[in-house]
């Protein structure tokens, strides 16, 4: 008699946890499906590494990634360090650096080559005057990859004086020791 | 790994080097097998007797500790495969140094120094099938050190007719191989030029 209700109850205990698990996953299921899909919607627009970084600051995509404040309706990638508006610029003339470098190079040749009538190649000349700035490289800035700060940014490393000093110390960055001779 | 295992055995088979050529571990008197045994003594050394280079591997890392060993990890490898080696020859480390403020905020005067050397090792091949040399190479890189970075040049022999000379490479043959930046722009000053704006200057 005892044996029996012992079984019975363990049965319906096993039932339940079973009922559950199988509840728990049906939803994590649902879950990481509406994640996924969410983020293939997003990652259209957007950088899965910024997702990780900041999960959908609102604000910000506001400002950048629907371009509705920004002055460029271009859509920018965006870099997977830290971010505020002076690295996201940076990098969205580095952007367009890249992407008119070849017509730069081209106009710059034209330009430049005295075989060539004189007014072909004033006209290259004013075609590369009208270029904007930020097609330049010359308004590329270096900035650190973790703080952002544009001064002092050590190029073999990408970070500014005080990250590369803390992560030395901490022997993060392979090879680097404190400087005894 | 294997020098940490051996350190104890090491240190006892430099004790009794005079005495006994075989080793003894921990009071154990048995024999080592022959090619663990040489690893306590200098590699046997395959002599070069064409010296046509084949192949210079040049090994670098941050610290000459894991470098010295895997070294002669690759020479003693080598030399099992009857290759001619020569080395490990000491390039020059190069020194990396780095003054910064120590403060994030002025107290400009207090800085702090940093450096990081790259040690540097050459081990030349010599008259060898460039089919051991592969396998060497993929030997070698299989059981790479963390740490210590491998760099390998091959050096092939042509003759001096260019109908035997190096086949084409098909990287350089194929279509779809990516333009270079001057043939980009070579491309892109034609179009320019051909363009209504240049053409009407060009009369």
């Amino acid at each position: 008699m005892n044996k029996k209700a012992h079984l019975a109850f363990a049965y319906s205990v096993a039932c339940e946890t079973i009922v559950k698990s199988v509840i728990y996953l049906l939803s994590s299921l649902i879950l990481i499906l509406v994640k996924l899909a969410l983020q293939n919607f997003i990652d259209k627009y957007w950088y899965s590494s910024y997702l990780q970084r900041q999960l959908l600051n609102i604000s910000c995509l506001a400002k950048f990634g629907i371009m509705g404040n920004f002055r460029f309706p271009v859509k920018v990638k965006l870099p997977s360090t830290y971010l505020n508006a002076r690295v996201i610029r940076d990098n969205f003339k580095r952007q367009q650096v890249a992407e008119n470098e070849v017509a730069t190079k081209a106009l710059k040749y034209i330009a430049r080559n005295t075989t060539l009538p004189p007014r072909t190649r004033l006209e290259a000349q004013l075609k590369l005057s009208v270029m904007p700035n930020y097609t330049r490289m010359t308004q590329v800035k270096n900035r650190c990859v973790e703080t952002g700060h544009s001064r002092f940014v050590l190029s073999d490393f990408r970070l500014c004086r005080t990250q590369f000093r803390e992560k030395a110390k901490n022997g993060d960055l392979p090879g680097v020791k404190k400087g005894v001779w | 790994m294997f020098r940490s295992a051996f350190s104890p055995v090491l240190k006892q088979s430099a004790r009794f080097q005079s005495s006994h050529a075989a080793s003894e571990v921990s009071g154990v008197s048995k024999k080592l097998p022959v090619n663990v045994e040489a690893v306590y003594y200098a590699p046997l050394r395959v002599p070069v007797t064409h010296g046509d280079l084949i192949a210079d591997l040049q090994l670098r890392s941050y610290d000459h500790e894991n470098l010295d060993f895997f070294s002669d990890f690759i020479l003693r490898a080598g030399f099992y495969l009857g290759m001619p080696l020569t080395g490990p020859k000491p390039l020059p480390t190069r020194r990396e140094r780095w003054t910064v403020i120590r403060s994030p905020f002025a107290q400009a005067k207090s800085k702090e120094n940093f450096e990081r050397h790259t040690h540097k090792r050459l081990v030349r091949v010599w008259d060898t099938n460039p089919e051991v040399v592969e396998l060497w190479l993929s030997y070698i890189s299989k059981h790479s050190i963390p740490g210590v970075g491998m760099k390998c040049n091959l050096y092939k022999k042509e003759g001096l007719r260019l109908s035997q000379g190096p086949e084409q490479s098909t990287l350089l043959a194929s279509p779809e191989r990516s333009k270079s930046l001057d043939e980009a722009v070579g491309e892109k000053v034609l179009e320019l030029l051909n363009s209504e704006d240049f053409k009407k200057h060009m009369q």
